[in-house]
């Protein structure tokens, strides 16, 4: 059994839902025009999933096997539109610029597949913990993303001014265009996966898909080639 | 599958649906109040952005500045969604409008705001979800800029820089719905007020001031206003705004002014778009035919509705000219090629929308005797010899008389001009192939209309099938508008219904003589 902890980690990092897993990349594209967009997103979908986890975890064993995904489907949409309504009433601002994305939570594919694939087979505690790990991650990605692309294309971070406050910056407006999100999830996305792999010591060689053979080829002890030859002769 | 597992699976989806359903109504109980304090909040900043006043006093339910009844369901007929009087310092300042039309593909919500004088001071686009990068565009400089100070009249929609509202090329269908809703809405509550006004000095015995009301709707409104606010109390309206408004009253006009509420309507909002376009017209899109004889050509009927976006190229017209058939025999249907919108196209056409194109423009090629015939007709329908049906209709035959086919040359209003069109069809009256003969419109937008992806939709279609759709897949049941040129395609593709029922109808007519 993992620890909490290590289911924690587990989803914000090693099988982060944007960067490893490729989930939710919907909202992912088009809500992180912002930071302050990406993260409103992520904690949106972080109440949403972890209370759709936990609630079907805990029903996992009443759950009828042929109508579980509707099952899924009413309980995550139920969560999914108190958010929105909440959004709506406490934080308009936020709501709007969300706009959607906020209602379309029901489609993405996280809170779907982390109950289809942990909710059901795992006890609530752990499932909301993953709950929680998977949509801290997915926060994280969405954030980073929503602040390289409103810096470089807005030059503000969270609506302040950094780079817009040296008077020779000329944003680049493409990055908060469409084109700048799948240019900056695609480098993100690389750089993500080399760190990974570098961090597994395999070394850069199979971040970028190669054999470790390829590059070091084995080398044969003196003594058993001999020996061999020995013993042939 | 047995009852257990049946039982347990209805029991199942029942229970979710009514535990979520529950807790989606506590949740809606607890943030119906707060969404709609954050509306009304959003509502009132908007309204201070376009007008900032210290008071908004609606003229559809506050009990001090509320309209007549009827004249609310009046104004919401002509899409006026809401309406408040902005009061500054106790002094009228002005209307703030809420109002919307469907676009291309939603409902485009508008809020905008008037001067005493009736000129738009700001606008903006509350609710659209358009095509994104194009349908969009109303939401932006420049488009919105150029609402600015326009008064009612020049609220009409062109394509080209006046001191009208240029449309957006690519755009024009969300450009209209925008403009026309800001311009129904905003005649609308003139009107209104005007007649509010006259109500109440009916009723009144103070015939003298009423008497001094000016005609012209700019100048007389503001203080028919002041008049309908006892919202703003006794104090307020009328030293304040009287002194302003008597200075362009220079004209004293028509005394009868408050005796028929009905008439002071109509004189002061018609004449507006009428004086205005005869003075600019000329200069702008050439409506007459290149090349066809010019005396003949413009043949456009005055239209039935003198304000608004339709009269406007109407008005300009000279002299309506008759259309006289050649073979007036008492038949001029049968000669004469008319092609009247149908109610359902008259939106989808641009600006000028009762066409009533008159084929004497043929006549160059027509003779009675049927001999001549455009030889792009020929190429459509190869055959030994033709004769006319319509003007502009032709039947082909063959070497013994046998009918093989018809072929027609037609024109439809497009974006920028006429769009002249032939196409040939079987004896049944279905398509065969249909070109583009002659037209001028946008390149890279209207022009796609030449293309055979579109043309080749026409095939094999009878008249039934010659509809129109936007958004659809292809189908044998309809035509596929081109989208971002919805204007050119819905001309080409009426056109093409229109003249082949009429090509239809009057052959039928020949067969049952």
């Amino acid at each position: 059994m993992k620890s909490y902890l290590e289911i924690f980690k587990n989803g914000l990092w090693k099988e982060n839902a944007v960067f490893v897993l490729a989930l939710g990349l919907c909202p992912a594209l088009a809500v992180t025009t912002s930071a302050s967009d990406g993260f409103g997103m992520g904690i949106a979908l972080i109440f949403v999933l972890s209370m759709s986890v936990l609630i079907l975890s805990l029903c996992r064993n009443f759950i009828s096997d042929k109508v579980r995904v509707p099952f899924f489907m009413a309980v995550i949409a139920g969560f999914t539109t108190i958010t929105d309504m909440s959004m709506k009433a406490y934080l308009p601002a936020l709501a709007k610029s969300l706009g959607l994305y906020v209602p379309l939570i029901v489609v993405n594919c996280i809170p779907l597949g982390r109950t289809e694939v942990y909710a059901t087979k795992n006890g609530p505690m752990q499932s909301l913990i993953d709950g929680l790990g998977m949509g801290a991650g997915f926060t994280i990605a969405l954030t980073v993303i929503g602040g390289i692309r409103e810096l470089l294309g807005n030059g503000t971070l969270f609506k302040i001014p950094v780079l817009a406050a040296i008077p020779s910056f000329k944003p680049a407006v493409m990055m908060i265009m469409p084109a700048g999100g799948f240019i900056v999830m695609g480098i993100l996305m690389g750089i993500y996966a080399w760190y990974n792999k570098r961090a597994s010591n395999s070394g850069v060689a199979e971040a970028f898909g190669l054999q470790d053979e390829e590059l070091v080829p084995p080398e044969i002890p003196d003594e058993i080639t001999h020996a061999s030859v020995a013993e042939k002769n | 599958m047995n009852y257990k597992e049946i039982a347990k699976t209805a029991s199942n989806l029942l229970i979710v649906c009514l535990c979520v359903g529950a807790l989606l109504a506590l949740a809606n109980q607890i943030t119906r109040e707060p969404i709609k304090a954050q509306e009304l909040k959003a509502t009132l900043e908007s309204r201070q952005k376009l007008l900032p006043a210290d008071e908004y006093v609606d003229l559809f339910t506050d009990e001090k500045g509320k309209l007549d009844d009827d004249l609310i369901t009046g104004l919401k007929e002509k899409k006026v969604l809401s309406v408040v009087k902005a009061v500054k310092n106790g002094n009228f300042c002005g209307f703030v409008i809420e109002t919307g039309k469907t676009g291309y593909s939603s409902f485009i919500k508008t809020m905008y705001s008037v001067n005493p004088k009736y000129q738009i001071a700001g606008i903006l686009v509350k609710e659209q979800a358009e095509t994104p990068g194009l349908g969009d565009k109303i939401t932006k400089e420049p488009f919105i800029g150029r609402f600015k100070n326009k008064s009612v009249s020049s609220l009409i929609l062109t394509k080209t820089e006046d001191e009208n509202i240029k449309a957006i090329t690519g755009a024009t269908i969300s450009s209209r719905a925008m403009t026309e809703s800001v311009h129904d809405s905003l005649e609308a509550l003139i009107g209104a007020i005007k007649e509010q006004a006259a109500r109440k000095a009916g009723t009144s015995t103070q015939q003298g001031e009423t008497t001094e009301t000016p005609s012209p709707v700019q100048e007389n409104t503001p203080a028919a206003a002041a008049e309908t606010a006892p919202a703003t109390s006794t104090e307020t309206p009328a030293p304040a705004i009287s002194p302003e408004k008597a200075a362009p009253a220079e004209t004293p006009a028509v005394n009868e002014t408050p005796v028929k509420p009905q008439e002071v309507k109509k004189p002061a909002v018609k004449p507006e778009p009428v004086k205005h376009t005869t003075g600019k017209k000329p200069g702008k899109s050439p409506v007459k035919k290149p090349g066809k004889k010019p005396g003949k050509s413009s043949g456009k009927a005055p239209a039935g509705k003198p304000h608004g976006l339709k009269a406007k190229p109407v008005s300009h017209a000279q002299e309506p000219r008759k259309m006289v058939a050649p073979k007036s025999d008492g038949k001029p249907s049968v000669n004469t090629l008319i092609i009247r919108p149908e109610e359902g196209n008259v939106k989808q056409h641009d600006a000028p929308a009762p066409v009533q194109i008159n084929f004497n423009m043929f006549h160059s090629d027509v003779y009675a005797a049927g001999v001549q015939i455009d030889p792009r007709l020929k190429e459509l329908l190869p055959a030994y010899g033709y004769e006319q049906v319509v003007s502009g209709g032709f039947r082909g035959l063959d070497k013994y008389g046998k009918t093989t086919g018809y072929v027609v040359k037609t024109v439809g209003k497009g974006y920028a001009g006429d769009i002249i069109v032939g196409y040939s069809a079987d004896t049944s009256f279905r398509l065969i192939t249909v070109r583009i003969l002659q037209q001028n419109e946008t390149p890279g937008y209207g022009d796609k209309t030449e293309k055979s992806d579109f043309l080749g939709q026409f095939k094999g279609k009878s008249s039934e099938k010659i509809v129109v759709r936007k958004n659809a897949p292809q189908s044998d049941d309809y035509i596929c508008a081109i989208s971002h040129a919805t204007i050119s395609s819905t001309a080409v593709i009426n056109c093409v219904r229109g003249s082949l029922e009429r090509l239809r109808t009057a052959v039928k007519q020949e067969e049952g003589k």
